[in-house]
C-alpha cells in the first residue's frame, strides 16, 4: 500500500485532512470529534477543508458524470494533504477505489485521481497501518470502563472493499482492553446500502432485524462498528423494536468514539443522559 | 441471401470480439483450418493448482473416497474377492450382476465356481460389481467408460454397485482422465491415431444423493444406494 | 391480475411463513458447506484465478472454440443445431421429437429449456416431459417455476412437498414424514418412466471444445439413466458452456461443487461424447445439441462480458441478503439472485422490470467473494444502473432527487449552509429524546426504523465556530 508519493523531512508537521462523511457531519459530530483527538494524539496536524459528500448516491444510482465531477473537486479539496483519513468504510473506500475506477488510464485527470487515492485511509487502516510510521504511538484510550458483552459488526464496503477485519478488534483490545463477543454472521449485511433501504424498505427490515437477532443470540450489550450509516440503521431498528416489541436495548457507538474515551455523549439513538 | 442461425450466431461472436473479418470469418473454414486454429490456441496448459498430496495415493483416494460415502475394500487377489462376495452376497433375493475384468488384470472373471452370476443388470434391489477403468485420488472417484462390455446404465440402475479397480491405476488429479480414457484430442506415442472415444464417461464419486429436500443430504436417488470400491492390490 | 413487481413480489415473499422456514435452511446448509469446502482446501484463491482464466480462454475465442466442438460431435456421428432465440430452440427440439415420433421425454435440469418454457412447448405438442431431478419433480407437480438454479424446489418446506406426493401419487399409507421417504418414493416412480421412455433432454454444464463432449454433473444419476436409455439425447445448452480443453473443464469443476454445495465433487461427473458406438452396448443411436445464443453474443460485445463467465453454481445466491429473504420466485425470473440480477436486464433489454433487479442490491459484495470465477457483479449491477437510468426507467422523483443532490455536493459552502439549517431545523422538534419515530419525506425509513436525532448542529458548523473563535 502506498503511503503518498511526498517524502516527510519530519512526520511531526505532516497534515492529516479529515473527510468528514455526511453521516457523521450531520447526525455525530461527536465521531468526527473523536477522531480529530485519535489523530492529534498520533502527533499530526488536522485540517478540515470545507468539503460535502463523496458522491456515493449518485455513483449508486447511474449518475457517473456527475460523481466524476464531484470526485474531482475532492481530490482537489485534499491536494495539499499528505494523508486524508475517513471514519467509514465505505466512504473511504469510494474516494480510494471507486473514483479511480471512473478514470481510465488514458483520462487526462487519471494521475490527480490516483495520488489523491494513494492518500486515503479508513480510520483504523490509519491507526493500525504498518506502512505509516506514525510521529507517537497510539494511545492508551482509557475507556476500560465498558461493562457487558461488546459485539463488532464489520460493514461490507470496509470489510470486502478495504480489508478491514482485524484492525478494528486489535485497536479495540490494545487500547481499550476488550475482547469482543463475536455474533454469528458478522460479515453479512446489515441492509442500509445507500437508497436500498428507503427503495426495499421491508427487505432491509428483513436483514437488519437479523443482524440484531445475531447480536442478542450473543447477548451483546453494545454494538461497535466503523460506519456510521450501517450504525444509524441498526440502532434505529433496535430502538423501535425495542420500544414496540420488548426486545432489550443494545448501545450502539462508533469505534472512534471507544478509542478516543468519548462516551459521555448519548450513544447512537439514546436520549440524552 | 438470408444467413442461417449458425451462421448468424458466428458473424456475431466473431464481430463482438473484433476479428478483422468478421462476418465471414467462421464461413467455409474447413475442418483443417478449424483444428489448427484450435490448436494454435491451446498450445498452453497451465498446471493444475492443487497443493501435493502429502500421503502415498492410494491412502489419499481411500480417504478421499471414504469421506463420500463410499466404503472402500482391498483384495489381494481374485479368490479374495470371491471369498468376500460369498460372505456378504450369496443369500440374496435377485442374482449378482457382473461384467468380464480382463481389462483390469482379472481375465478369469467371472469365476462361477462359488456364485451365480446374470448379464441383466435391470432388476430391483440388485446388487453387482464391474471394473472401473481407473481412479483419482484428489476426489476418491472411479472411472467407467461405456464400451462393449460395459453398459453405462448398469452403473446406475443397480441398488448397490461394487467398482472393482487396480491400485495401480489410480492417478493423482482430474486432469489425468486422459490417462485413464483416452480421447480423439489425446494423440500420445501410445495412441497416434486414436479411434472415437467411447460415448460415455464417467467419473463417480460415492453412492447417489439428493439435496432437495431442506437441503438435507439424502443417500440414494436414483443411482446406487450404496458404492463399495472394492481395491485389487 | 397477478403482480410481477418485485417490491410486491418480495413483500408476499417476506409474509409467507412457509417460504421464510425454507430460506433459513440456506446459512446452515449451502453457505456452512461451501465454507467448510473452502476452507478444507490450501489454495482456493488459486483454484477461483485458474477457473477464470479456463473460462475467459473461452469466450476470448468462442467462434473457433464452437467450430471445433460442433466439428468433434459431428465426427462421432452426433448432430448440432443453432438457435438464435428460445422460441427458435423450442420448434428444433420439438421437429426431432416428432421425426422419432417420441411422445415421453426424460427431463433433466436444464436452465436453457426453462428460458424456452421447454415443457409447455412439448405438452402443446402433445407430448409428455417427465422431470427426472428431485427438485424439478417437485416444481412440476406444483406447477411452478424453479426458485434456485440448482436447487429448484428450495422454496418448498419438507411438509409442502410431503402433501405434492401425497396428492399425485396413488400409492396408499406410507411414511413421507422422513426425506428418505419422500426420496424413496420419487426414485420408485422415476424407475419404471426411465426404462420406457421414448427420448431424453438435458442440459449441459459444459460444452468441450478440443473433445466435441457435453459436460453434464448430477448428484442424483438421472442425468446418465436419462442419457443412456432411450435412443434419443437433444442436449439444450447455451453458448456460452463453451470450454476450450479437458484440462480447463477439470479446473471449473475443481471450483463447481464447492461453491454450489460444498461437495468436493459431484456424485456423477459425466462426458458424453456423441451417440452410440457400434460395439458398445447401450447409449442414443440419435445425438442432437440445440446451441442457443439468446442475447449472449450481443453481451460478449459488452461491457458485460465477464458475465458470460458464469458457470451456474448457484454460490452467489445462496449468499446473497437479498435472495435469502426473499427468495427466487420475487425475481421473476429464469435466473433470480445477483448472477439473475445481471443476466435478466441484459436479456430483456426493453423490460422496465428487469431493470428493477440491479437496484435491488445494497452492493455488500458477498457475491463476488464468493464467485468461482470472480465475476465483479457489484460492479457489473452497477453499470446495469447507470443503463436503466439511461433507458429512462428510473422514476422521476428518485432521478431529480438524486440528480439535485449531486449539484447541491458540488457547492461545499452551499451544502455546509442548507444542512447546518436542516440539522437545526430537526433538532427543534426532536426536545430531550435521542430519535425521531416519524419525519416528514422519510418514511421509506421510519416505517421500520426510528431515526436518530442530531446533535444540535452540524460538525462542520460547530469546526467553523471553533476556527473563527481561533483566530479572534
Amino acid at each position: 500500500m502506498a503511503t503518498g508519493n511526498k517524502t516527510q523531512t519530519s512526520q511531526t508537521h505532516a497534515l492529516v485532512g479529515l473527510f468528514v462523511t455526511c453521516p457523521v457531519d450531520l447526525f455525530r459530530p461527536s465521531v468526527a470529534d473523536s477522531t480529530i483527538t485519535l489523530i492529534t494524539n498520533l502527533g499530526y496536524q488536522i485540517d478540515v477543508p470545507v468539503q460535502s459528500c463523496c458522491g456515493q448516491i449518485g455513483y449508486n444510482n447511474g449518475d457517473t458524470e456527475q460523481t466524476k465531477k464531484v470526485a474531482l473537486n475532492t481530490a482537489r479539496l485534499f491536494r495539499p494533504h499528505d494523508y486524508v483519513v475517513v471514519p467509514s468504510g465505505s466512504c473511504a473506500s469510494m474516494l480510494k477505489n471507486h473514483y479511480l475506477e471512473l478514470f481510465a488510464e488514458d483520462h487526462p485527470d487519471h494521475a490527480e485521481i490516483k495520488t489523491f487515492s494513494q492518500k486515503v485511509y479508513e480510520l483504523t487502516q490509519f491507526l493500525e497501518s504498518s506502512d505509516i510510521k506514525h510521529p507517537h504511538a497510539v494511545a492508551q484510550s482509557g475507556a476500560t470502563s465498558i461493562k457487558g458483552k461488546v459485539t463488532y459488526h464489520d460493514s461490507c464496503a470496509g470489510l470486502r472493499e478495504l480489508k478491514i477485519k482485524n484492525q478494528p478488534r486489535a485497536l479495540l483490545k490494545q487500547h481499550c482492553e476488550l475482547d469482543i463477543t463475536e455474533m454469528p454472521d458478522t460479515n453479512v449485511c446489515c441492509g442500509f446500502g445507500g437508497t436500498f433501504c428507503v427503495k426495499f424498505s421491508d427487505i432491509s427490515n428483513k436483514m437488519v432485524t437479523d443482524k440484531l437477532d445475531n447480536a442478542r443470540s450473543v447477548e451483546a450489550n453494545m454494538l461497535v462498528g466503523g460506519d456510521l450509516s450501517c450504525l444509524l440503521n441498526i440502532a434505529g431498528a433496535m430502538h423501535r423494536q425495542a420500544d414496540n416489541a420488548g426486545h432489550p436495548r443494545i448501545e450502539v457507538r462508533h469505534i472512534a468514539e471507544l478509542l478516543a474515551n468519548n462516551l459521555t455523549d448519548a450513544a447512537i439513538g439514546d436520549e440524552n443522559g | 441471401m438470408t444467413q442461417t442461425a449458425r451462421e448468424q450466431i458466428l458473424a456475431n461472436i466473431s464481430k463482438a470480439l473484433g476479428r478483422d473479418d468478421a462476418p465471414t470469418f467462421s464461413n467455409n473454414m474447413s475442418g483443417v483450418e478449424i483444428q489448427q486454429k484450435f490448436d494454435t490456441l491451446v498450445q498452453c496448459s497451465p498446471a493444475s493448482a492443487i497443493t501435493p498430496l502429502n500421503s502415498s495415493l492410494l491412502e489419499h483416494f481411500t480417504l478421499q473416497a471414504k469421506a463420500s460415502n463410499a466404503e472402500v475394500v482391498e483384495f489381494s487377489d481374485q479368490d479374495a474377492l470371491l471369498d468376500y462376495l460369498t460372505a456378504h452376497y450369496s443369500a440374496l433375493d435377485t442374482p449378482i450382476y457382473t461384467e468380464p475384468m480382463a481389462d483390469i488384470n482379472l481375465p478369469k472373471w467371472p469365476d462361477t465356481s462359488r456364485l451365480n452370476f446374470t448379464d441383466d443388470f435391470t432388476m430391483t434391489n440388485q446388487f453387482g460389481l464391474l471394473p472401473a477403468l481407473g481412479g483419482i485420488a484428489e476426489t476418491g472417484s472411479v472411472v467407467l467408460a461405456s464400451n462393449s462390455k460395459h453398459a453405462t446404465a448398469a452403473g446406475f440402475l443397480l441398488d448397490t454397485m461394487m467398482v472393482i479397480i487396480s491400485a495401480k491405476s489410480i492417478v493423482e488429479k482430474l486432469e489425468q482422465i486422459s490417462e485413464i480414457c483416452p480421447s480423439p484430442a489425446h494423440k500420445s506415442q501410445e495412441n497416434p491415431s486414436p479411434t472415437l472415444a467411447n460415448r460415455c464417461i464417467n467419473i463417480i464419486t460415492g453412492p447417489s444423493r439428493t439435496a432437495d429436500v431442506e437441503q438435507q443430504v439424502q443417500l440414494g436417488a436414483h443411482g446406487p444406494r450404496k458404492l463399495i470400491i472394492g481395491i485389487m492390490l | 391480475m397477478k403482480t410481477i413487481d418485485f417490491v410486491d413480489l418480495s413483500h408476499e415473499a417476506l409474509k409467507d411463513q412457509q417460504l421464510q422456514s425454507a430460506l433459513n435452511h440456506i446459512s446452515g446448509g449451502f453457505v456452512a458447506n461451501r465454507t467448510k469446502a473452502v476452507d478444507s482446501v490450501e489454495n482456493f484463491e488459486g483454484l477461483r484465478t485458474q477457473a477464470k482464466a479456463a473460462r475467459d480462454r473461452a469466450m476470448q475465442d468462442l467462434d473457433i472454440y464452437l467450430l471445433q466442438f460442433e466439428r468433434k460431435v459431428q465426427e462421432a456421428g452426433g448432430h448440432v443445431h443453432w438457435a438464435q432465440t428460445p422460441e427458435e430452440l423450442a420448434q428444433i427440439v420439438v421437429d426431432i421429437a416428432k421425426q422419432h415420433k417420441a411422445k415421453t421425454v426424460l427431463k433433466g435440469k436444464s436452465m436453457v429449456a426453462e428460458e424456452a418454457h421447454l415443457n409447455d412447448v412439448l405438452s402443446a405438442n402433445d407430448i409428455t416431459p417427465f422431470e427426472t431431478d428431485l427438485g424439478e419433480y417437485i416444481i412440476q407437480l406444483a406447477k411452478e417455476p424453479p426458485s434456485h438454479i440448482v436447487v429448484p424446489a428450495l422454496h418448498k418446506t419438507k411438509q409442502q412437498i410431503k402433501a405434492l406426493f401425497a396428492d399425485a401419487h396413488n400409492l396408499g399409507e406410507r411414511d413421507l414424514d422422513s426425506v428418505a421417504g419422500i426420496v424413496n418414493e420419487a426414485r420408485g416412480v422415476m424407475r419404471e418412466r426411465f426404462l420406457t421412455a421414448d427420448m431424453s433432454i438435458t442440459g449441459a454444464n459444459m460444452l468441450v471444445a478440443e473433445t466435441g463432449s457435453t459436460v453434464l454433473v448430477t448428484n442424483e444419476g438421472n442425468g446418465d439413466l436419462s442419457s443412456s436409455l432411450p435412443n434419443l439425447h437433444i442436449v439444450t445448452s447455451s453458448i456460452d458452456k463453451i470450454i476450450a480443453t479437458q484440462d480447463d473443464a477439470c479446473k471449473v469443476l475443481r471450483v463447481l461443487a464447492k461453491s454450489a454445495t460444498g461437495q468436493p465433487i459431484t456424485a456423477y461427473t459425466s462426458f458424453y461424447n456423441g451417440p452410440k458406438r457400434s460395439t458398445e452396448k447401450d447409449g442414443p443411436e440419435h445425438f442432437h445439441i440445440v446451441l442457443l445464443d439468446n442475447k449472449r453474443s450481443e453481451i460478449l460485445a459488452s461491457e458485460f462480458k465477464e458475465m458470460l463467465n458464469c458457470i451456474r453454481c448457484g454460490a452467489c445466491m445462496n449468499h446473497c441478503p437479498v435472495y435469502t429473504s426473499v427468495g427466487g420466485h420475487a425475481y421473476n425470473s429464469v435466473y433470480p439472485g445477483p448472477m439473475g440480477s445481471v443476466l435478466t436486464p441484459l436479456m430483456h433489454g426493453h423490460d422496465k422490470q428487469a431493470f428493477d433487479l440491479p437496484n435491488a442490491s445494497t452492493f455488500c459484495g458477498r457475491c463476488e467473494e464468493v464467485c468461482p470465477v470472480k465475476i465483479p457483479l457489484p460492479s457489473l449491477l452497477r453499470k446495469l444502473r447507470v443503463k436503466g437510468l439511461n433507458k429512462g426507467y428510473v422514476p422521476l422523483i428518485s432521478k431529480w432527487f438524486v440528480a439535485a443532490y449531486m449539484q447541491v455536493i458540488q457547492y461545499p459552502r452551499f451544502y455546509r449552509f442548507s444542512t447546518a439549517l436542516g440539522v437545526r431545523l430537526l433538532c427543534l422538534f426532536k426536545g430531550k429524546k435521542g430519535r425521531f419515530k416519524r419525519l416528514p419525506l422519510a418514511s421509506g425509513w421510519t416505517q421500520n426504523r426510528d431515526m436518530p436525532a442530531p446533535q444540535g448542529e452540524t460538525f462542520q458548523q460547530r469546526w467553523a465556530k471553533k476556527q473563527k473563535e481561533r483566530s479572534q
